[in-house]
């Protein structure tokens, strides 16, 4: 039962607090993106607060994206590494394999719209050549994506195509043009907004334009069709509390962490059918 | 027989025609493959580019390594081939090159940059440790 949690530590280090999250929710599959410290600082600190070793494999290949796992090294293979996306094959003891995909695109300070389409499409390009080169899609891509869910890079058919059902993802794919476009199952559509289950959002941001959203949710988990069978909805988490410490105050993100919450997402591969 | 007047003036011979940035890539691609014994290839991918650009990619290939690819660059150009877009995708940075002098001098910067040298380093070191753990296995099945 892979649990994968992925957080921008916008180079605040956090360690302890990352920790305590992995020892809290048993984490398997820790995903980082701008995590300012060294991973053996990480390693060390998860070691000291879990019981378990994580291990750091790999790394060295990633611009933009740092990974953590609690399995053996044989379990772990590379796949494909870029700019803004790194991708693992993970082979747990029990159970297929998956495809773990971090992702880290460039914020909206560093990239116009373009860019960020453009940096999307590529990355969902490497993702699909990985999955045939491997055999399968049982692909779970997760990480800051700079870009809200309803934002073209990720509901563009050429791009993520993140579908907001997963009635609509598990139809596989559809035509567009003539060329098939596979789905993504983006849950984060629901995690939008004071209506939904937890905070409105992952980023909280405030300047006096005409058109302000407050809240977005640039990180997200995006899961294809032949992994829903090990998804469950209420498996998805946008934690705002490390132990008894809150990441939020008066409604608004703290700024004594760091100025993304983490996600969490629980997969059970071990499931008869995938 | 009356001679057919040329009114093209010199046409260009084959020999002169001007290397494509993809064939720079791909040349560049082959010295690696080689100097590396095929143990990582350099590979020359051709992208879906709009319909006025074309594009390719120059990744390194680990073959013993499930395939993994690790991506290095992509260059986008027009028709009349310059001048050509360079995306760094080790760093996210793009250059524009105006002819074939600027074209390969960037493609060097990137090619001889720190990341891509530690990258090979890595790769080769995983490979041959790799190997070696292979080799020991089936010496001791044996």
């Amino acid at each position: 039962m892979p649990t994968v949690l992925f957080w921008n530590l916008n180079r605040r280090g956090l360690t302890e607090e990352v920790s305590q999250l992995c020892r809290i929710h048993s984490v398997d599959i820790l995903v980082l993106a701008e995590a300012g410290l060294s991973d053996l600082k990480f390693q060390r600190q998860l070691s000291r607060e879990t019981g378990s070793a994580y291990i750091a494999p790999y790394n060295e290949l990633s611009s933009r994206i740092r990974f953590f796992f609690r399995y053996p090294s044989e379990s772990i293979r590379p796949a494909a590494d870029s700019y803004g996306l790194s991708i693992r094959e993970i082979r747990p003891p029990l159970g297929r394999s998956v495809l773990i995909a971090g992702v880290h695109l460039s914020s909206k300070r560093h990239a116009d719209r373009e860019e960020q389409l453009f940096q999307a499409r590529d990355a969902v390009a490497k993702i699909a050549e990985t999955e045939e080169n491997l055999g399968h899609s049982r692909t779970l891509v997760i990480g800051d994506f700079n870009m809200n869910p309803f934002e073209g890079g990720l509901v563009d058919a050429d791009s993520f195509h993140g579908v907001m059902t997963m009635h609509i993802a598990q139809k596989q794919d559809r035509n567009v043009r003539k060329m098939k476009r596979k789905f993504f199952y983006n849950p984060m559509w629901s995690r939008m907004g004071d209506g939904s289950e937890g905070p409105a959002g992952t980023y909280y941001y405030q300047r006096s334009r005409n058109r302000e959203f407050f809240w977005h949710t640039f990180d997200q988990a995006l899961i294809r069709p032949a992994l829903l069978p090990s998804f469950r909805r209420e498996n998805l988490k946008i934690l705002t509390a490390v132990g008894s410490r809150s990441l939020l105050t008066e409604g608004e993100i703290s700024s004594g962490y760091s100025d993304h919450l983490p996600i969490m997402i629980e997969l059970t591969t071990e499931l008869e059918g995938l | 027989m009356s001679s057919v007047k040329n009114m093209w003036g010199e046409l260009p011979k084959t020999e002169e025609l001007p290397d494509l940035p993809i064939k720079v890539l791909k040349e560049q691609g082959s010295l690696l493959t080689e100097a590396t014994d095929g143990t990582l290839i350099g590979e020359v991918a051709v992208l879906n580019g709009d319909s006025s650009k074309f594009r390719a990619a120059l990744r390194i290939k680990a073959p013993s390594l499930n395939n993994y690819i690790f991506s290095i660059l992509q260059i986008e150009y027009p028709l009349m081939i310059y001048p050509v877009d360079i995306v760094d995708q080790t760093v996210n940075r793009r250059s524009i090159c105006k002819n074939l002098k600027e074209y390969e001098e960037r493609l060097e910067q990137v090619l001889s940059s720190d990341r891509v040298k530690s990258v090979i380093l890595a790769l080769l070191a995983q490979i041959s440790a790799n190997t070696s753990l292979e080799d020991a296995y089936e010496a001791a099945g044996r």
